[in-house]
């Protein structure tokens, strides 16, 4: 994949807006991508398949006449990629005119250089990934439990952006993660995860000791009593939550009444200790990117400040529908965050926990499912280390329990923030964004439990 | 029909792993294509056309498994090497795994499909999307999002056991997502259609009466109703709560491959054991079964993604667990044959347990005998939020349509009851089973990396005594 791959995506690229050109498109946007994936699975101390996935895939957004069509395809022979886009742009015909269309944005436009987000190794490590699983499980094992299971998963290669508007850009990057997940003892589980950009950042020894030392810590357990109580919130439970918090900023989500930020811009939603970011900016971080899918420059967008709502996320369509600029979170349709960042607070992680006087940690919540987007109602599985603590210390595990509270309820009661933020990326952050985050510790927060 | 030259491809790796001196191997041609149309409040957001096609390689050696895939055609070698270069690396942390011996042939199978979805017009498919958004608007419903989607999967499958499989199936489905603002108080609610077949069972959906009955219920619950009872009562919970339980707590936790903790690190593993075949887990009067083989079904094929020969599966037969869900993986783990449950979700991803079409078979009550059974109680129709733990064991459901039951009868709505229940109590207080077997289409998600395939939930309405509804 050197620069005579650049060359072979500008090129279909450009054939695909010439052919929608053609068809009496007026806004094209096409996203060419070519990269190997690779992918270990182990369970049971052993791996269980090794997956390889060779793409090259194309993804193209029309506008004409104020409709808009989006087409993904993977047959790239270059007859039925011609007949396939035509049929689809033909069909275009019979959709009503949206109410609200915006042209894409015209560049060219300068873009940031971002450092350290491509790894070639990733491109042939077959064997670098058994080796990474290995120190995994060899650590989580070395802390004494019975068993791991997790994946290691990396992909690397290059996209290439080309739209009427001007734009002609291509970029390289690469992404590895792991994840663990350690038994102590049937219910007793530990979760560790480690992402980023390239190979030797990776720690795999820190993901599986930390997954082996909360399984066995979880072995010494209670039947935990529903109620309210002060919790301090785990990285891999942050992973969902601000995964959420930020998703829910989507001004898609907002027109469709699907979020509680609905009717709150500028209002205060959130304790005053948070300030969430999405930074696509950052050097090395795991989900920057350098232009959303319509070519704008991406930006660092502060999406709650000191507590206030500051931003919804928008496209050029969502921008339109609101009045308001594009933030470069495109999404054709829905917009998204890319990287998003809970700022740090000053407290080191224990002294979290050693100023709890009675409360929760809890290391990750799972399989959240929201009773009503817009009032913010949810419940969630937790999982991993639910850790009872009193007058500071760690009493033992407590199991049963069941996250069930409100979104904006859980901002607002927010009362400390650590200062070691780590990135995070994992299986059950299924909004797959990656985060950045520290520990977050929240007053009266519900719990639920099945009594038979 | 896959064409030609991609059977030729797919034969072709199969040779090519096989001259690699690989103990097994296996090919699979895959098309998925789908038209989805969204509308948001009266508005046609987007139309979507999306074509995922390719070829996939699986091998194993000397016990270690290995998967590649690509949608190149002139990559199918790159991906063979890919495949068996995996397996490798693997040898040394591998399980030394084995499949069960199944017997193969050749086989082909299609949905039945009386008018094809791609031939019907957009036009037609928007009028039925803004009839739906024009009469919840009607209806007073605050915000409207819908989508139909048909697609249509094409899969020729070879394996070095002698296994040939082409299977077509085609599938339509449609969504409502609704959202009623009142004052400071809002409802949401969720309305699914789909089935594998043609634009004839769009016809035969009535998606407008459901649409225009939820609309009403959504009012009548911010209006009318009341804060639910709780503690210790009998309740009735109707087919669509029971078809998602089913899924939940009797299709997941009987998936092998979670019993064999494959699915620890993501989806979770189950509490149900190797030895607990055979034990008691429920009341005599619940069977729950999972059947791929359901003509019109969204979870309809005739053979798995391993080429066997696919049957309705007794999951748990009068209480008793009786049959796990299995692949030829865990078979061979498990002694028995394979029960045909490997699916996958497109050409790249590894074929894995999945369930089809789960459900529980009917009984002889009405659901009103049922609701007459009870003197003071809840009736449980519809649920919004639901969770269950990745043991299986431990699940809640919040009712969105619900209501009391006073001396036998329905009585005033009450707003979300919140059922909070383990697997074994709620199999247990099951006294009574409905003839009423209605089913819910949707999309079940598992594995790293994810894989959504389509599959029906099914229930009859059941009558439960002696459970708590609950909350905080």
């Amino acid at each position: 994949m050197g620069s005579e791959s650049f060359e072979k995506g500008f090129s279909i690229s450009q054939k695909i807006v010439d052919i929608a050109l053609r068809k009496g498109a007026v806004d094209v946007a096409v996203i060419y991508n070519e990269e190997v994936g690779r992918h270990l699975r182990f369970s049971q101390n052993r791996a269980d398949i090794a997956n390889t996935w060779l793409y090259k895939r194309v993804a193209v957004c029309i506008g004409k006449d104020k409709r808009v069509l989006v087409v993904e395809t993977e047959d790239l022979q270059p007859e039925s990629l011609k007949r396939f886009i035509e049929e689809s742009v033909d069909a275009m015909k019979y959709l009503p005119p949206r109410p609200v269309y915006a042209p894409l944005p015209e560049g060219p436009f300068e873009y940031s250089v971002i450092p350290s987000i491509y790894d070639e190794r990733l491109l042939t490590a077959e064997d670098e990934l058994v080796d990474v699983a290995k120190i995994a499980i060899d650590s989580a094992l070395s802390e004494g439990v019975k068993r791991v299971a997790g994946v290691v998963k990396s992909r690397a290669g290059y996209s290439c952006l080309v739209t009427t508007g001007g734009v002609n850009v291509c970029s390289r990057d690469s992404q590895i993660y792991l994840e663990i997940r350690a038994f102590a003892d049937e219910e007793a589980t530990g979760h560790g995860t480690t992402c980023s950009r390239s190979l030797s950042d990776l720690d795999p020894e820190r993901a599986g000791t930390e997954a082996g030392r909360d399984a066995v810590l979880a072995k010494n357990f209670t039947k935990g009593e529903p109620g309210r109580y002060d919790v301090i919130f785990g990285r891999s439970a942050l992973g969902n939550l601000i995964g959420i918090f930020g998703h829910m900023a989507s001004a898609l989500f907002i027109l469709m009444q699907m979020s509680p930020y609905v009717g709150k811009l500028n209002q205060k939603i959130a304790s005053e200790k948070v300030t969430l970011i999405d930074d696509p900016l950052m050097p090395a971080g795991y989900g920057s990117r350098a232009y959303d899918d319509e070519g704008l420059p991406t930006r660092r967008n502060v999406i709650i400040e000191n507590g206030f709502l500051k931003t919804y996320l928008h496209n050029r369509l969502t921008a339109k529908a609101f009045n308001a600029k594009s933030t470069a979170n495109a999404g054709w349709i829905i917009p998204k965050p890319w990287y998003l960042i809970l700022k740090p607070g000053d407290a080191k992680d224990d002294e979290l926990i050693e100023e709890m006087r009675d409360g929760l940690i809890v290391k990750n919540a799972t399989y959240l499912r929201f009773q009503n987007y817009r009032t913010g109602d949810f419940s969630a599985v937790i999982r991993d280390g639910v850790f009872r603590v009193k007058n500071g210390e760690v009493i033992g595990e407590v199991r049963g329990l069941r996250l069930s509270d409100n979104l904006l309820n859980v901002l607002s009661n927010v009362y400390q923030i650590s200062r070691e933020a780590i990135p995070i990326f994992h299986w059950w952050m299924e909004w797959e964004v990656p985060v950045v985050t520290p520990l977050m510790a929240v007053h009266n927060v519900g719990f639920t439990s099945a009594t038979i | 029909m896959i064409p030609g030259e991609l059977k030729d491809l797919v034969e072709y790796a199969v040779r090519r792993a096989l001259g690699m001196n690989v103990d097994y191997a296996e090919a699979r041609y895959q098309i998925n294509r789908s038209t989805s149309l969204f509308m948001i409040n009266g508005n046609i957001e987007a139309l979507s056309n999306v074509s995922v096609a390719g070829i996939s390689i699986r091998v194993i050696v000397n016990g270690s498994m290995g998967f590649a895939s690509t949608n190149d055609p002139k990559n199918v070698d790159k991906a063979v090497e890919s495949a068996i270069k995996g397996a490798k690396a693997c040898l040394k942390i591998s399980k030394e795994l084995r499949l069960s011996e199944e017997s193969f042939g050749e086989a082909s199978y299609t949905s039945k499909v009386l008018k094809r979805p791609e031939d019907i017009s957009p036009e037609e498919k928007i009028e039925l999307l803004s009839s739906v958004d024009e009469l919840a608007k009607e209806k007073g419903i605050t915000s409207r999002n819908l989508s139909l989607r048909n697609s249509r999967e094409q899969v020729y499958y070879v394996n070095s056991e002698g296994s040939r499989v082409e299977g077509d199936v085609t599938r339509v489905s449609g969504n409502a997502t609704l959202t009623l603002v009142m004052g400071a108080e809002s409802t949401q609610e969720f309305v699914e259609k789909g089935g594998s077949g043609g634009w004839e069972l769009v016809e035969g959906w009535n998606f407008l009466e459901e649409v225009s009955r939820i609309a009403d219920v959504m009012k009548e619950c911010l209006e009318k109703g009341i804060s639910p009872p709780r503690g210790k009562m009998d309740l009735v919970l109707g087919p669509y709560v029971v078809g998602l339980m089913m899924h939940e707590s009797t299709g997941h936790p009987y998936e092998a491959d979670r019993i064999l903790g494959r699915e620890a690190a993501q989806a979770g593993e189950s509490f149900v054991k190797p030895d607990m075949l055979g034990t008691r887990i429920g009341s005599e009067v619940v069977t729950v079964v999972d059947d791929p083989t359901i003509e019109g079904s969204s979870g309809f094929y005739l053979y798995d993604m391993e080429g066997v020969k696919a049957r309705r599966r007794i999951l748990m037969k009068n209480g008793i667990i009786n049959e796990f869900l299995h692949n030829r993986e865990t078979a061979a783990i498990f002694g028995v044959k394979s029960n045909a449950a490997a699916r996958a979700s497109s050409y790249d991803r590894e074929p894995i347990i999945r369930m089809a079409n789960t459900f529980m078979l009917p009984g002889d009550y009405s659901q009103d005998e049922l609701i007459e059974g009870i003197k003071e109680g809840v009736f449980i129709a519809r649920f919004t939020e639901w969770n269950i733990d990745d043991r299986r064991y431990n699940q809640r459901y919040v009712g969105s349509e619900a209501y009391l039951i006073k001396d036998g009868k329905l009585d005033k709505m009450v707003k979300r009851p919140i059922l909070e229940i383990t697997t074994p109590a709620f199999y247990s207080s099951i006294d009574a089973v409905g003839k009423d077997l209605k089913f819910t289409p949707g999309l079940c998600g598992k594995s790293d990396p994810g894989q959504a395939v389509p599959v029906w939930f099914g229930g009859p309405s059941v009558r439960l005594r002696g459970v708590r509804l609950g909350g905080i």
